[in-house]
């Protein structure tokens, strides 16, 4: 287990409290004879870089949380889960500065995208809550008010190196290589990631990746092509699968996708 | 009931037993038909248009086939259909009369479903009455309002009156008119609004919110922050909103102002005066 792993599974006694602190997030988890109770609250420095796992803590430190919420669950589990997992919509992001892609012409950009956090007790296996480590801001996605697709907007940028992107414990890194195929250069000023599309990858000391996205914008002047790869780029070096996507790619979706992914 | 029976006994005697088996058969065969066809048009419209479009189609067909199998089996057994038709003719201008309002109810009924103006489930406003539509019937809609009273809209009226669906598209703006003092620095004000918009999660990035001057009210300067939220958040963003505002216009000092009166006493300088009743205060007390 890397200094930075702060998922898995830890065992926990009756009457015993667990504090982990990822990133803005302190979540202290209890359980007690009848009933399990959780305590969170996010700081809201989305830049956070904290990192303190299952250590242990008393009943006062969770009831000193911003929430409380009090879950009953089949059996009598004593372990508690913590499993990373990617947002729920797409993610947003902008360059630091818009740029244009000429014809012919490919990009790689590294985003950083906020996890979520799923919590769970075992045996029997049970998700008491899921939680973003970090809330990031609601944004739309679209060409008008009226079609479009909800998203979380990135407040940090997309980056052309990796080295100007920092490894945190709580966001994931997804690679996406752009390619004009067009007779037309094109700028880019937002960059909408499908992350609820793409698995955790565990790569060591580096944090979380996500698998590559391959876009291509073709010669029809639509955007056509969507390509997840299998696996995070080599640059992440050997890596681990942690959690799969949110939902399945369905057939016609990376066309609808893709007719929003740049704007 | 013995008189009824001797009536119609000689014309039911009258059938043959073939007719009325015919006229039976085609009875059961236009209902199961009708049934077929309506699902047959439920699987191949799904998806498309809106349901309550769909609904309408069904009913239509379903209705359709059934009157026509009906009319085929009457026909079987002997019924004159055009005398049928020309008695319904008369029948219906009769009902015309008799129920112009329902008449007027359904056919705005049927234009307001072809219309998909909203669908059960969504938000609307009509005139002054605001609520959840429960149900779309032929003759009204009815409409559960927030403080849980059900009201039923005509159709006529509907037809006739400015709908405003509220829950129509994800997202919606929040308009808020604020007012700041005279003497506070407009660009500093709209450098706070904006932060407080960027930093609620609920307020959304794009369409980036705006911060609009309105004009020189009575008592301040009028401005108006608009932010957009998604429609399920709006009384959550505005209440957020106007609350962070206040602890943000309070942090900063700047002052909203309330309705100020001046006193002109007919000269720039010279002040008003005053003449006290009952002596200068103090006097009393020597």
């Amino acid at each position: 287990m890397s200094a930075q792993q702060w998922w898995g599974t830890w065992p926990i006694g009756v009457d015993g409290v667990l504090d982990w602190r990822i990133g803005p997030l302190e979540l202290a988890v209890e359980r007690r004879a009848t009933e399990w109770r959780l305590g969170f609250e996010s700081s809201g420095d989305a830049l956070d870089t904290l990192l303190s796992v299952a250590e242990k803590s008393d009943p006062a430190r969770r009831e000193a949380l911003g929430t409380q919420e009090r879950l009953i669950v089949p059996g009598e589990p004593d372990h508690v889960t913590l499993t990373p997992a990617l947002a729920d919509r797409p993610f947003v992001v902008r360059p630091e500065h818009p740029f244009v892609i000429t014809p012919g012409a490919s990009v790689e950009l590294f985003v950083s995208s906020p996890l979520w956090v799923r919590i769970g007790v075992a045996p029997p296996v049970t998700e008491l809550r899921e939680l973003p480590v970090f809330r990031p801001s609601d944004t739309w996605f679209g060409p008008a008010t009226i079609s479009g697709e909800l998203g979380y907007a990135g407040r940090t940028h997309c980056r052309m190196r990796l080295a100007d992107l920092p490894v945190r414990p709580h966001r994931a890194i997804t690679l996406v290589r752009l390619r004009n195929r067009t007779e037309a250069p094109f700028q880019l000023q937002r960059l909408s990631v499908p992350v609820p599309l793409l698995s955790l990858f565990e790569a060591g000391q580096g944090g979380l990746w996500t698998q590559a996205l391959e876009v291509e914008r073709d010669g029809s002047g639509a955007l056509s092509k969507l390509e997840v790869d299998a696996t995070p780029p080599a640059i992440a070096g050997p890596v681990e699968p942690v959690a799969g996507p949110r939902r399945e790619p369905q057939r016609d979706h990376p066309f609808r996708a893709l007719e929003g992914l740049f704007q | 009931m013995r008189e009824l029976v001797d009536t119609y006994l000689p014309f039911l005697s009258g059938i043959a037993p073939g007719a009325l088996v015919r006229a039976l058969v085609l009875v059961i065969l236009g209902l199961v038909l009708a049934a077929l066809l309506g699902r047959l048009l439920e699987r191949v419209t799904a998806g498309q248009g809106v349901p309550g479009q769909r609904l309408l189609l069904r009913r239509v067909v379903r209705w359709g086939v059934t009157a026509l199998f009906l009319a085929a089996a009457l026909n079987e057994v002997g019924f004159q259909l055009g005398v049928l038709l020309g008695a319904a003719g008369v029948l219906t201008v009769a009902i015309g009369f008799a129920a112009q309002t329902s008449a007027s109810n359904l056919v705005s009924g049927v234009f307001l479903m072809g219309e998909n103006v909203f669908a059960i489930g969504d938000v609307v406003r009509v005139a002054d009455v605001t609520g959840e539509v429960i149900a779309i019937d032929l003759l009204s809609v009815k409409l559960r309002t927030f403080d849980n009273l059900s009201v039923r809209l005509p159709n006529e009226t509907l037809i006739k009156s400015q709908i405003t669906n509220l829950t129509r598209f994800p997202i919606r703006r929040v308009d808020m008119p604020l007012s700041v003092a005279y003497r506070e620095d407009l660009r500093a004000v709209r450098e706070l609004l904006l932060d407080v918009a960027d930093r609620n999660p609920l307020c959304l990035d794009e369409p980036a919110p705006l911060f609009i001057v309105t004009g020189y009210g009575a008592s301040g300067i009028d401005l108006q922050l608009s932010a957009w939220g998604v429609r399920t958040n709006f009384l959550e963003l505005r209440n957020a909103l106007y609350t962070e505002i206040k602890e943000a216009f309070d942090a900063a000092g700047i002052e909203i102002p309330f309705p100020h009166v001046s006193l002109y006493a007919g000269s720039e300088t010279a002040p008003i005066p005053v003449r006290w009743q009952g002596g200068a205060p103090g006097s009393a007390a020597g």
